[in-house]
């Protein structure tokens, strides 16, 4: 069961192509993230979702009802914006009541729902404040639970985040995400932030210009990226690119740049033969004296990165400057080491 | 030495807003001042009474053309705010060809010389053999002052967060309920003044009432006018001196509402 | 229909009763003066409808008109309007540099006479420039003159009506420039050796010259059209355009040629604005460019 349908949805605006062609399906319950870079069009596809902007083609479906053509004010749909959007000539419990108003309850129903609402966010006692009284993080509080009142069928969040500090960011992620598996909301959660897209989602929606680049769990989105878009996009990555060579103790690809780079053993038919990539912490590093088997590539420490809990070393091999995580605190690699790679590099899906 | 010539420099700025402000205040202070003279309209006075402020009382006309012209003031400030304001809201949404043009249209008003926005009226009047009344007057005088709620609306409007009506249709409102809810609660501090503006401007006015006044509905300064060409007595300075005090206290309130709101907008 | 098209959707009905009211009681009217001007009228007070251009030839070519009336309003507005950026410019810098928490009261002051009403402040002036007023006792006093002089009724009552009406309306356009003028570039040229007045020529003149143009645009306008102030301080003896409109429409009953004299005044005013904003516009932009080169 489908929890938000979107099918072939393009938006232009003035010509300018802002969404092409997206098609997106998210299950009743699910957390879900679309992730990109400001420009990419996940604003306007939530807002379309939401009914605030309208397609130029394609549907959009929420709960089994069909709503491309329906007004945002008849979507049952909770909207979070990032600046907040509290009324500013309203209490607290009256922004968070003002749905429960339009649809005629009683005052007292309107303050018990909405007091309740409140405490679902830690803010009952705030109830007769203004917004103005409140923090950055107090007010988002007060977004969400005006947005959750009302028992919406989806719960959509326009990077709720964005507008506050980081350190209040995190408390706030971990708040969201258990307001949500408690209420088991559908929710569309927009962000630039991968870290945040990857520790909240169920899955992810990775978008570039207006495009689809792919749709999968944080776990497939990091570790079998579907595009290089997507694998600079999410994490840290140093491609390869080159030949395919087969040799007696595996498969490399040949570049001009780098040599020969190891791949892994299981390259199908399915993936492209021209691009590799690897991620820091899969390489581990080896001070000579080397494997005899001289299969891994040798590069030179040019810079320790220390951050504290660990270290990042960037190592010059060939032509590109890989980046490795360090393998724990006993790591003992300096400056000017030279080093053997030992990775396997992973091939990019064709296109 | 620097501070002597801090304190010259001080002592010359005082002087100078000293003598501005007596520029453009004394001859009111004035005014105020024969209100109790109790010979003419002399200044200095020659000595003081109340008494012209209780002849007031004994004059119908004034008391009547004081009547007329607060229910004009008051019918023209309703009309005009409200379709003033209701045009700027509409031409802020209005994203058609039309928008500058109309804008102008409606802010033109205050380019055209009063006398022939008068003429104009009073002419097509005769022509249509319509009698003045107080539709006509109205008309004139919202015409006259529909520019300053479109001009204080819009500015206000052009810094306004749409996202407020958003918010207010994704918990269920239409757009009719989000206006009435969000848009025109926010929009106090330019409806409200405007609201004062509009009163003020169709109280004071002179020019449009002259060629649109009749018997029956003779305005204030039309009266005070004919006092001053017939009755030339200090009642009349009396009488000034009220208005004065009361254009003052309006002004001061409309100061209020826009200083504290702004105060609080921080 | 989605939202965004709902608030769009509802515009042009709110629009509309502010857009019917100017029609009927503005666009129309003004569309029957511009005819009138172009019909006669018979001394018997009624009127030929036919189109002719005698109105306007009459006016134009006629030394009375074009002369002493259009010309003579032209030139004391134009002196009244410098009287009054003189003034106004000194009231807005005396409140500018005054210090924050007056400038609201100063502010207020300043507004008061603008709030009250137009017969008032007349007669105020009245009062003020009679024989038997202060004005005249101070010049006697200071011997200036030995009998009362006429102050009253006048083109000089006029010219000082019009100053007193107009420079609040000036203040207003230049505090707001004066206030945006960063106090640092004045104590920068004081800090490399301008005293006050080099200061001033400097730095606080060609800054607020937007401001000034913004005033005395505004001021040109209101003293171009004015109506209460030579009515009524000029007693009948000074010609002005829109007095004589009104004359011309109420005494003389010669409704076409009323509607002529208004729609001149209206042509002239409105070239006149026009020009000098582009002539003092581009000045403002040269003296710009020879600042920084």
């Amino acid at each position: 069961m489908y929890g938000i349908s979107v099918s072939g949805v393009s938006k232009q605006f003035d010509g300018l192509p802002v969404l092409t062609d997206v098609n997106l399906s998210v299950r009743t319950g699910e957390f879900l993230s679309i992730l990109g870079p400001s420009g990419c069009g996940k604003s306007t596809l939530l807002r379309i979702i939401a009914g605030l902007e309208e397609p130029t083609s394609g549907d959009v479906v929420i709960a089994g009802r069909t709503v491309t053509r329906d007004p945002v004010w008849k979507r049952k749909i909770g909207f979070v914006f990032q600046h907040f959007a509290l009324w500013p000539h309203l209490t607290v419990l009256r922004n968070v009541a003002m749905g429960l108003e339009l649809r005629g309850a009683g005052k007292q129903e309107r303050r018990d729902r909405a007091l309740a609402a409140l405490r679902l966010v830690q803010l009952e006692s705030f109830a007769d404040r203004m917004p103005s009284q409140l923090s950055g993080g107090q007010q988002q509080r007060v977004a969400v639970a005006r947005a959750i009142v009302l028992e919406p069928a989806v719960l959509l969040l326009d990077e709720p985040l964005s507008a506050l500090d980081k350190n209040l960011r995190q408390d706030m992620q971990v708040e969201l995400k258990a307001l949500q598996q408690k209420l088991l909301l559908t929710t569309v959660f927009v962000t630039h932030d991968q870290e945040e897209a990857m520790s909240l989602s169920d899955r992810i929606v990775v978008m570039n210009r207006g495009v689809i680049e792919q749709i999968g769990t944080p776990e497939q989105i990091y570790n079998r990226p579907a595009s290089p878009y997507v694998a600079r996009f999410v994490g840290e990555t140093t491609f390869f690119e080159g030949e395919l060579e087969h040799r007696e103790h595996g498969t490399f690809i040949r570049s001009s740049a780098n040599g020969y780079i190891p791949l892994e053993a299981d390259s199908s038919q399915t993936q492209s033969d021209r691009i590799a990539f690897v991620r820091p912490e899969w390489v581990t590093l080896h001070k000579p004296p080397y494997s005899e088997k001289r299969m891994w590539p040798v590069g030179k420490i040019e810079r320790v990165i220390f951050f504290g809990a660990t270290s990042d070393y960037l190592v010059r091999q060939g032509d590109s400057l890989i980046r490795v995580k360090a393998a724990g605190a006993n790591d003992c690699f300096r400056r000017g080491d030279e080093v053997e790679l030992q990775f396997a590099a992973r091939l990019l899906p064709k296109r | 030495m620097k501070r002597a010539r801090l304190k010259l420099g001080t002592t010359i700025w005082g002087a100078t807003a000293f003598v501005f402000f007596g520029f453009i205040l004394l001859p009111l202070l004035i005014l105020i001042a024969v209100s109790f003279n109790p010979t003419t309209m002399i200044f200095p006075p020659q000595g003081f009474t109340l008494r012209w402020y209780t002849v007031i009382l004994d004059k119908p006309d004034f008391l009547s053309a004081a009547c007329s012209s607060t229910v004009l003031a008051a019918l023209t400030a309703a009309i005009s705010t409200t379709s003033g304001a209701a045009a700027a809201i509409g031409l802020h949404h209005y994203k058609g060809r039309f928008r500058a043009l109309v804008q102008n249209i409606l802010l033109s008003p205050l380019f055209f010389p009063a006398v022939i926005v008068a003429l104009a009226i009073s002419q097509l009047m005769l022509i249509m053999g319509v009698m003045a009344n107080l539709a006509i007057l109205v008309g004139a005088h919202v015409v006259v002052t529909m520019p300053y709620p479109v001009r204080n609306v819009t500015a206000q409007l052009s810094g306004f967060d749409g996202r407020l009506e958003e918010a207010a249709m994704t918990v269920g409102a239409t757009p009719r309920q989000a206006l009435l809810r969000v848009t025109l609660p926010l929009l106090r501090d330019s409806i409200v003044p405007s609201l004062i503006i509009t009163f003020v401007l169709s109280w004071n006015n002179y020019t449009v009432s002259l060629f649109l006044a009749s018997s029956d509905w003779t305005t204030l300064p039309l009266q005070l006018r004919a006092y001053l060409q017939y009755e030339y007595e200090p009642f009349v300075a009396a009488m000034s001196t009220i208005l004065i005090i009361m254009s003052a206290t309006l002004l001061f309130v409309v100061d209020r509402t826009v200083g504290a709101a702004g105060r609080s907008r921080v | 229909m989605t939202s965004k098209n709902g608030l769009r959707a509802g515009a042009p009905l709110l629009i509309l009763p502010a857009v019917l009211i100017l029609a009927v009681f503005f666009v129309v009217p003004l569309v029957w003066i511009v005819m009138l001007s172009f019909m006669t009228s018979e001394p018997a007070g009624t009127t030929e409808p036919h189109a002719t251009l005698a109105n306007y030839t009459h006016f134009l070519t006629d030394s009375y008109y074009l002369t002493d009336l259009l010309w003579r309003t032209v030139w004391l507005s134009a002196i009244a309007t410098f009287f009054a950026v003189v003034i106004g410019y000194v009231g807005a810098l005396v409140i500018s540099r005054a210090p924050e928490k007056r400038q609201p009261t100063l502010m207020f002051l300043n507004m008061c006479p603008l709030w009250v009403n137009l017969v008032v402040r007349t007669l105020s002036l009245m009062v003020l420039l009679d024989r038997d007023g202060p004005v005249n006792h101070i010049l006697m006093a200071l011997g200036i003159t030995s009998h009362p002089v006429q102050l009253l009724f006048n083109e000089s009552a006029v010219l000082f009506g019009m100053v007193q009406m107009s420079v609040p309306f000036v203040v207003l356009s230049l505090h707001g420039v004066l206030k945006s003028i960063p106090r640092e570039l004045e104590h920068a040229a004081m800090s490399v050796g301008a005293n006050l007045f080099a200061t001033f020529r400097r730095v606080t003149l060609p800054l607020s010259v937007p401001g000034i143009l913004a005033g005395s645009i505004l001021a040109l306008g209101i003293n171009m059209e004015s109506f209460v102030v030579p009515i009524l301080l000029g007693g009948g003896r000074v010609r002005f355009m829109s007095v004589a409109a009104y004359e011309t429409a109420t005494i003389s009953n010669n409704l076409p040629f009323a509607a002529t004299i208004g729609l001149v005044l209206l042509v002239v005013t409105l070239t006149m604005l026009g020009v000098y904003q582009r002539l003092v516009g581009s000045m403002s932009r040269v003296s710009i460019a020879l600042r920084s080169a």
